[in-house]
């Protein structure tokens, strides 16, 4: 029989789909709903669900499913459970579930039942998918479905979400059960079957054992047979030495496949945007409009997109570590290093990514599960040394290390990894003592069977990760770029670039900031170049050669960017870029939150502007300070000379 | 025992239940008697304790287990946990009835130690009675993953993170949660070299 739309709403019937960690719920989803699944953040948390909609082979019925985050119990003070809790009730969208369907893992079924038995006690039709069924089968001692269906009251199938075998029998049996009428027989006959509500773990898990046994023909195995090989795989890759070797490695070859395979594509997208943005003004008579639309809009674009490539291998690549079981050990082994900083060992990957950029490692703060790790990696992720500072490096330590000897710049740029690294990380500690002080959690982690990981499951997350971002930080990031450009283009003066960039909103900014920036030794051409490069770090490069370009005249052509620029003269003739005031702006960029796409990130994964806000004002603070002392010591340095 | 305890803690059959489905029904064999709620079909324990009754009854007697209901499930939670049972001390002639001079009320308690004590490979059953010196969530969620009273371990790794194996669920605790559980060990099963 096949399920009505509910009356009166015409709205396909909504299933919960429910189970623990690691049951392969979520392949199973994939595997019913395909990448037709949308991802959806609940309401007041940051925890996110995923809804698709089925269509059964004959595409007769439609069925809404709603992935709900895994959890071991319902009765848990975790955002999981609880978004669970408050689905279950109807507090997801006003719209209470129709039927639910609780995925268990079939060769772990005795811990699996005693949460189906806490879902099953809801008065919703249900069916209970046997997940991983391919394997249980070949096991001796395998649960009989028929049985078990009858102890737990309602269809049970066996399924493999990885196969797809025992699919097209699923959706049968959803079929069925949500055209049953609600508080049927069938339900309450159920609900006598299920332990009662509340009761203790150890209650659920007699109940569960005896199920288990009573619908095991075989009789059951009461020992799992010792794996001295996996024990021995295991504690190398925990061992707090081994494991950081093996996490060491597996982390550089993670980096240096984004860096080195990312950069092609980030090139690529570059010129693209770089030549239809020529093209746009080339076609569209000068003016307003076309300035907008090429380096508003299509530039705008670009910069949204450049990120795209990192962002995808980056999930791509964490989603096959996850998969295949590794993750859950290096976190263990990297676990000891970061709870002295009061991070957790989950935060190490979003840390690391983020020396490539702080969009993906933000997002990647998912992995982490106590929301004050996650908050405290979120914050400091930012100080982290990105790709996008790095023109900035090279043009500062370039100017610096004139008629030096070769060793300084490399001992420089290494510096400056290392300041951001320990800027973050001592950050990090402040912040677990104030402002997310509460005990940092001991890590209980389930360590899941090593498996091959599924391309397809890894596919579709990079496809959810890098929709949510072009949807939401995107559109934020394009409409700060048409910002930023109306700012620097306006109001319009009939000038050079120079005399536009001076008299433009930004450049007014700049002027109306520079006694703040005083004290570091910023002239206001440098005041300028800081200012815009608030919104994205990497402009500062082309503001300052702007506005050296434009000042050092028509010769000037041949010179590179680094000789004009480090031959920028102050107003009163001396040279902008002295050793104190070079320092004192290269301190300033590796630490000065100047990345307004990282604030929007921030903003969606911590759910509002507090911690944006937050993230940005210590930022600026530190930087701003660090800076003070880098003047003071260079300038102590070179004799007040420059 | 009393009539209102429980036979079957599984199923929740009590022996005034037993007892009055006998007279009702007159089963010819004790496993009939899991016609009645479906007692003994869950972990088995009460199996033996039902041919008892059931034995009791044919003989004309009034069915009753010389056991304390306290006693009868903490036996039964042993045999859970380790699948052995531990003889029930009563009058001769019964199976599982055989006196045991080793097993009685005094026996000196099982020895406790921390999970982190334990050797790679050796086995031990969890006593999650004191796990005082954790945090209620993390307790909670301690018991969601698999690690509830009563359940058995196997240690995996026993070093600064301790593995264990509950079923075919592996765990990994962090070395300051794993030596607040307490563990009893299983005899026989010392850890691998």
């Amino acid at each position: 029989m096949s399920p009505a739309p509910q009356a009166g709403t015409g709205r396909p019937p909504r299933i919960a789909v429910l189970g623990n960690p690691n049951t392969g719920k979520t392949t199973l989803f994939n595997r019913l709903c395909g990448a037709r699944a949308r991802t959806a953040n609940f309401p007041g948390s940051t925890v996110e669900g995923r809804i698709g909609t089925h269509r059964s082979p004959d595409g007769r019925a439609e069925l809404e499913l709603v992935d709900l985050p895994g959890t071991y119990s319902l009765a848990l003070d975790t955002p999981e459970s609880q978004v669970c809790r408050e689905c279950l009730a109807g507090e997801f969208g006003g719209i209470a579930p129709d039927a639910m369907l609780v995925v268990v893992d079939s060769t772990n079924l005795r811990r699996n039942l005693g949460f189906a038995a806490q879902v099953l006690l809801h008065r919703l039709p249900a069916v209970v998918a046997l997940n991983m069924w391919d394997v249980a089968r070949t096991r001796p001692g395998c649960v009989d479905p028929a049985e078990l269906s009858r102890r737990l009251g309602c269809p049970v199938v066996p399924v493999s979400g990885r196969s797809g075998d025992g699919v097209a029998a699923l959706d049968v049996a959803l079929d069925t059960v949500t055209g049953l009428p609600f508080g049927s027989d069938a339900l309450v006959a159920r609900l006598q079957k299920l332990p009662p509500a509340g009761a203790a773990p150890s209650l659920l898990a007699e109940w569960a054992d005896a199920v288990v046994r009573s619908s095991t023909p075989g009789g059951i195995r009461t020992d799992e047979p010792a794996d001295r090989l996996l024990d021995r795989v295991d504690i190398a890759l925990t061992h707090p030495f081994l494991g950081i070797v093996a996490f060491a490695a597996s982390m550089a070859a993670l980096f240096a496949a984004i860096f080195l395979v990312a950069q092609v594509p980030m090139d690529l997208i570059d010129l693209v945007f770089g030549t239809a943005a020529e093209a746009v003004h080339a076609a569209l008579p000068q003016g307003i409009l076309g300035d907008l639309l090429a380096e508003g809009v299509v530039a705008g674009i670009g910069g949204v997109l450049v990120f795209l490539p990192q962002i995808c291998l980056l999930f791509f690549l964490l989603t096959l570590l996850e998969d295949c079981g590794y993750l859950a050990r290096a976190a263990f082994a990297v676990d000891r290093v970061m709870r002295r900083f009061g991070l957790s060992g989950l935060s190490f990957i979003p840390l690391l990514s983020s020396h490539a950029c702080a969009l993906p490692g933000i997002m990647s703060t998912r992995l982490i599960r106590d929301e004050r790790d996650r908050l405290a990696t979120i914050l400091v992720a930012p100080f982290m040394s990105c790709s996008a500072r790095m023109p900035v490096y090279v043009l500062l330590i370039g100017i610096l290390s004139v008629g030096r000897p070769a060793w300084f710049a490399g001992v420089a740029f290494a510096g400056c990894y290392a300041l951001g690294a320990a800027a973050g990380l001592a950050s990090a500690f402040v912040a677990r003592r104030t402002l997310l002080r509460g005990p940092v959690r001991p890590m209980v982690m389930e360590l899941p069977p090593y498996r091959w990981p599924s391309l397809r499951t890894a596919a579709l997350v990079t496809w959810d990760r890098a929709s949510v971002f072009v949807r939401n930080a995107g559109t934020m990031i394009l409409a700060i770029s048409v910002v930023m450009w109306w700012l620097s283009a306006f109001p319009r003066t009939d000038g050079d670039a120079r005399a536009q960039q001076a008299s433009s909103f930004a450049g007014q900014l700049g002027d109306l900031a520079q006694p703040a920036f005083a004290p570091l030794g910023f002239d206001s051409q440098l005041t300028v170049g800081v200012m815009t490069s608030f919104l994205a770090r990497e402009v500062f490069v082309s503001t300052m050669a702007v506005l050296a370009g434009s000042g050092a005249g028509a010769d000037a052509g041949d010179a590179t960017v680094l000789e004009q620029v480090g031959s920028m003269a102050r107003a009163d003739g001396t040279p902008v870029f002295d050793v104190p005031t070079t320092a004192a702006a290269l301190v300033f960029f590796v630490l000065a939150m100047q990345c307004l796409p990282t604030l929007a990130v921030t903003r969606r994964e911590t759910g509002g502007w507090k911690w944006p806000a937050i993230q940005f004002g210590w930022m600026t603070l530190v930087a701003y300070a660090a800076a003070l002392a880098a003047h003071a010591l260079a300038t102590a340095w070179t004799g007040g000379s420059g | 025992m009393e009539d209102d305890d429980l036979v079957c803690l599984c199923f929740r059959v009590s022996q005034r239940k037993l007892v009055n489905y006998m007279a009702r029904e007159r089963p010819r064999v004790a496993s009939q008697l899991s016609e009645c709620l479906g007692a003994g079909t869950g972990c088995q324990w009460c199996v033996p304790f039902l041919r008892r009754l059931h034995a009791q009854w044919e003989r004309g007697e009034r069915p009753d287990l010389p056991v304390s209901p306290e006693e009868y499930a903490r036996r039964r939670t042993r045999y859970r946990a380790t699948g052995t049972r531990e003889p029930i001390a009563g009058p001769a002639g019964e199976e599982y009835d055989r006196p045991s001079p080793a097993v009685n009320d005094h026996a000196p308690k099982p020895v406790r130690i921390p999970l982190t004590q334990l050797a790679r490979g050796q086995r031990a059953v969890v006593d999650c009675s004191e796990l005082t010196g954790l945090p209620e969530g993390e307790r909670c969620l301690l018991h969601a993953m698999g690690l509830h009273d009563q359940c058995q371990v196997r240690v995996c790794s026993a070093g600064s993170t301790c593995i264990v194996q509950i079923e075919s669920t592996r765990l990994g605790i962090s070395s300051e949660v794993a030596r607040r559980i307490l563990v009893t060990p299983i005899e026989g099963t010392d850890g691998a070299p």
